[in-house]
């Protein structure tokens, strides 16, 4: 094991935690639906509202834009919530109820690509651009990320050239180079306040 | 009534934007070096700013507890010779922004000099020093004061 | 009037493509007065759009029905406040208010333009005026708001009642501006890149515009939400809608964007990054503008249709493709200053972040073209919406949730695995804890459950670094904490301002996943005197009223909301039918608090006085709507600009007299 290998560690293990969240969620953005209000009984005629209202989400209402039927106050929308129910009370199941709708209306009428076929395209594609990104923004930090800690920048001149630089720096910030070494000894952040005092008219020799 | 007052209306905004437009071509002036010697400050002192900002960010990380002291002190030793060389180039630049500066303002004054036609101070003395001075120095060559920026301005 | 506004709404016109002309003729040759010159073209386009702006406003106020915009949306009841509503109602009005703003945008920027960015500002006024000549351009000679009826209607059709909402008094002009405003950072940046300048010269202007773009958007998204909560009637405030998901991803977008410039703005790193990412946001925008007036998919929110769909198309081709060009043509010269240090630093954490955006706007973009994808291939047209979007955004979010916990914990540059353990610790308990409890309280939702731990986890991580920072200072300074807190978040703007707003997303987070998976909704036909229950509350049905107006009839109806047996208040839900529209609007009453609101509608009033409602339980909706006060104020302060460390020091170390240049 190298130096280095500790350091990926929490970048996998947060790749990994998201996809993971993302398989459980997949599967339990449906169940969490369905078990939505569920601890409130289903009415006395013998069916779960709740899934009936998560059923009315599935499917879109055929006549208006961009409407699911539990949106729509349209008749035909208030129709089909009614068959969704009727069906529910007679024993049918949601996969029953979306097929005998499918049937009358065709595929468009489900709100979500039904996960077959030439449809399954839809799903795949975002998690296959999903997992690219992800693998892609690994590979990228780890290309950009260079060995050990960067040397100061190539100054173009001398260490003795930059030493009055140095010195109006420290000023300008009111560094104390002691106190550096006191760690907690007084608050580091209390100094931004310190250097608004203005430093000596001295400072620069070379300033024009 | 009301339709020719709208026209009238509609042509003043328009001969208007034409005058206003045609007034900068017209009167041809050149306030560009003023500007560019800014521009070159203000350069330098946005990347000092930048690095100013993350040294107090890195104060602060450090007494929030966050970056530990060889941490705090290899950064904070890194930062300051980022700030001190961005602060040296910025001196050069602006010195080599006044230098060009100077040099066309001497030019410029040659010219109307030469206008002119009546040297009005050419190989007079220089006014630093008295001393003997040509009329295209750069500078005298006795005390090498500046002719013509013994004002406050360029010093 | 109307002709005034179109004769200035042609010079203007002329004038843009002047001053786009004339700035890079006059950079390319070198000839500064004829920069002048355009630069002074910025504002007469401003002076006359202005004009334009103000003969429509006079259009509407003296009732001019002659002028067909006037016509079809407003008529002699409408009130006159609703003149600000009424101008961006339809297709036209709203193009002149786009140019109107972008125009104004523009005058602000050339002449609050910073000198280091002076170099390459004709090039950034040009790309700004370009744009602004699209919508001149496009209004001139398509859809002109000045255009008059051949006769003179005794009456208009009046205003559309959805619009009459206090929401959208804010929500279409915020979310449009900020769209908009998305042509400035990409001005910039784009104008900086065909300069040669490929540095950080534009970073501080990108920034800023990209942030004011980025709060305009999000408080036009949030109010475009209430709106739809509260005047659409099912008890939702956002159905991934194809025009919704236009405007919310450029938001993404620039979301990434105003994180990821940072990391350049502090580091110079990310150059490459930000250029495209700002690219991507405005090609996003774009698109969005292009889905609101004749995009191919029907909406609630759209423009209808509108002849205008190509023209915007081939518009946003333009606008994708020639930067890419530029892009492409400077690639060379465009280096970062310096390397990422390490895997685990806020750096890279912001770059996840960036990624993870990218991916739900990806996602977003993908369903909504599916559609024509799929009828391109199958013949078929299958529909995107909301139960696709859980499913594959909701962990996308999750993971953003996640982000936003742990990136604020790492510092800048790097740290080593077990720092972060530390900084986790006691965030990551306390997220751990409140698990625990939810778990102990009955949640079993694992999606839930998770939303609310990492919720948990991002603010205990704040209000962590708030309080160390603050007692670090009550201890060194003998500040008080309240003083302290305050200095602290005044010295650290960006950082700080940054924060909030992450609070404010863990409130919308808390909102959404209240209302989506505790939610409860029932739908029941009542007589009156009737009673319902719904949860704890009992609701008494006492009949409704007809009041009549002159341009509708409001059925009001009269809820009593007990608990306990007790009153707790009595709601008014509203059905008002326009006739004029044939159309009803309904008015949800809702009684709102922090735990939960009830939320009532009169979905159908029947003729034997029943009424039909939709009852709704929706928990923790209140954080959601109060998030957006929170989420400007974290804004705000990270835009408040700070005194720059770096200016006032060199001033006060250079003697007055010895200065250069009076700067």
């Amino acid at each position: 094991m190298s130096m280095r290998a500790p350091s990926k560690l929490p970048i996998v293990i947060s790749c990994l935690v998201i996809i993971a969240l993302a398989l459980v969620a997949t599967g339990s953005v449906a169940h969490a639906q369905e078990a939505g209000s569920s601890s409130e009984p289903g009415q006395s005629k013998g069916y779960d509202e709740a899934e009936a209202i998560s059923i009315d989400r599935m499917l879109m209402c055929p006549v208006c834009p961009a409407e699911t039927i539990d949106q729509a106050q349209v008749e035909v929308s208030r129709q089909m919530r009614l068959i969704v129910r009727e069906m529910l009370s007679q024993g049918s199941s949601r996969d029953e109820i979306l097929d005998f709708f499918v049937g009358n209306y065709g595929a468009d009428i489900l709100a979500a690509p039904p996960k077959s076929g030439f449809n399954l395209l839809a799903w795949i594609v975002p998690a296959v651009a999903i997992v690219a990104v992800l693998v892609v923004g690994f590979l990228v930090i780890r290309s950009m990320t260079g060995r050990g800690v960067q040397p100061a920048p190539a100054a173009s001149g001398s260490e003795e050239d930059l030493a009055p630089y140095l010195e109006a720096v420290d000023r300008d910030l009111g560094l104390d180079l002691g106190l550096l070494a006191t760690p907690g000894g007084s608050n580091p952040t209390a100094r931004a306040d310190r250097a608004e005092i203005p430093p000596p008219e001295e400072g620069l020799s070379k300033d024009v | 009534m009301l339709d020719a007052i709208i026209v009238l209306i509609g042509a003043l905004l328009a001969i208007f934007s034409v005058a206003v437009l045609t007034y900068p071509l017209v009167r041809s002036r050149s306030r560009g070096q003023p500007e560019m010697l800014e521009a070159a400050g203000e350069e330098g002192l946005s990347e000092l700013d930048s690095i100013y900002e993350s040294i107090r960010t890195l104060q602060l990380e450090y007494g929030l507890g966050k970056v530990g002291e060889d941490m705090y002190r290899q950064h904070m030793n890194d930062y300051r010779l980022r700030a001190a060389t961005a602060l040296r180039r910025r001196d050069e630049k602006q010195t080599d922004a006044a230098l060009l500066l100077e040099q066309q303002v001497l030019l410029a004054r040659a010219a109307i000099v030469d206008a002119d036609g009546s040297p009005a101070d050419s190989s007079g003395p220089c006014p630093s020093c008295g001393g003997a001075l040509d009329q295209n120095a750069a500078e005298c060559p006795k005390c090498a004061a500046k002719p013509g920026f013994s004002g406050p301005d360029l010093q | 009037m109307s002709d005034l506004g179109a004769i200035s709404l042609w010079i203007a016109l002329v004038l843009a493509g002047y001053a786009a002309v004339g700035s890079v003729v006059g950079k390319v040759r070198n000839v500064p007065a004829l920069v002048e010159s355009s630069r002074r073209a910025v504002y007469l386009v401003l002076l006359a759009l202005v004009v334009a702006t103000l003969s429509l406003v006079a259009s509407f106020i003296t009732n001019d029905f002659e002028v067909a915009y006037v016509a079809l949306h407003s008529d002699l009841a409408m009130p006159a406040r609703f003149t600000w509503v009424a101008f961006y109602a339809g297709n036209e009005g709203s193009l002149l208010y786009i140019a109107f703003v972008l125009a104004a945008v523009s005058a602000l920027v050339v002449w609050r333009v910073q000198p280091s960015l002076r170099d390459t500002m004709p090039y950034t006024t040009a790309i700004l005026m370009v744009i602004v000549v699209f919508f001149l351009a496009v209004m001139g000679f398509m859809a002109n708001p000045f255009d008059k009826l051949p006769f003179v209607p005794p009456d208009g059709e009046g205003i559309n009642p959805l619009l009459t909402h206090l929401g959208m008094f804010f929500h279409p002009p915020a979310l449009m501006a900020g769209l908009v405003f998305t042509a400035v950072p990409f001005s910039f940046s784009l104008g900086s890149l065909i300069g040669g300048k490929t540095g950080d010269e534009w970073v501080d202007a990108g920034r800023v515009w990209g942030l004011v773009a980025w709060g305009l958007l999000a408080s036009g998204l949030l109010l475009g939400s209430w709106w739809a909560y509260t005047i659409l009637g099912w008890g939702g405030f956002w159905f991934w809608d194809p025009v919704e998901n236009a405007a919310l991803m450029p938001f993404l977008g620039l979301t990434a964007f105003i994180h990821s410039i940072m990391v350049q703005k502090r580091r110079g790193m990310f150059r490459m990054w930000n250029i495209l990412l700002i690219n991507v946001a405005f090609g996003l925008a774009l698109y969005g503008m292009f889905m609101n007036r004749g995009g191919p998919v029907p909406s609630v929110h759209s423009f209808g249709a509108s002849s205008l769909g190509w023209t915007f198309l081939i518009f946003l081709g333009v606008g994708v493709v020639v930067p890419l060009i530029v892009f492409f043509w400077r690639y060379p010269l465009i280096k970062s200053a310096q390397r990422l240090d390490s895997m685990i630093s806020r750096e890279a954490a912001f770059l996840v972040n960036n990624l993870l955006l990218l991916a739900v706007a990806f996602v977003t973009l993908w369903g909504s073209v599916y559609p024509l994808i799929s009828r391109l291939f199958t013949g078929n047209e299958i529909t995107v919406a909301r139960p696709f979007y859980d499913q594959v955004n909701g962990p996308l979010f999750l993971g953003l949730l996640f982000v936003m916990g742990v990136g604020p914990l790492l510092p800048w540059r790097r740290t080593t695995p077990a720092g972060v353990g530390k900084a986790l610790l006691r965030p990551g308990s306390f997220a751990l804890a409140v698990v625990v409890v939810l778990l102990a309280l009955g949640l079993r939702q694992p999606y839930a459950l998770i939303a609310f731990g990492l919720g948990a986890m991002v603010t205990a991580g704040i209000f962590l670094e708030w309080y160390r920072g603050a007692r670090s200072r009550h201890r060194s300074m003998g500040e008080n904490y309240l003083l302290a807190w305050l200095r602290l978040i005044g010295a650290n703007r960006p950082r700080y301002g940054g924060y909030i707003v992450h609070l404010a997303v863990v409130m919308v987070a808390l909102g959404i996943v209240g209302s989506s998976f505790f939610g409860t909704q029932r739908d029941v036909v009542l007589a009156p005197g009737d009673s319902f229950t719904i949860e704890d509350y009992e609701l008494r049905f006492m009949g409704t009223v007809e009041v009549p107006h002159s341009n509708r009839t409001e059925f009001v109806s009269t809820i009593e909301v007990y608990r306990d047996g007790r009153l707790l208040e009595i709601l008014y839900p509203r059905r008002d039918f326009y006739p004029a529209f044939n159309m009803a609007a309904t008015r949800a009453a809702i009684r709102s608090t922090p735990v939960e609101d009830l939320y009532v509608v009169p979905s159908e009033n029947l003729a034997d006085g029943k009424v039909g409602f939709r009852f709704l339980v929706n928990p923790l909706m209140w954080w959601m709507w109060v998030a957006g006060p929170v989420l400007v104020l974290g804004t705000l302060v990270a835009l408040w600009p700070q005194p720059s460390p770096a200016r006032a020091r060199v001033a006060a170390r250079i003697p007055a007299g010895s200065r250069a240049s009076p700067a």
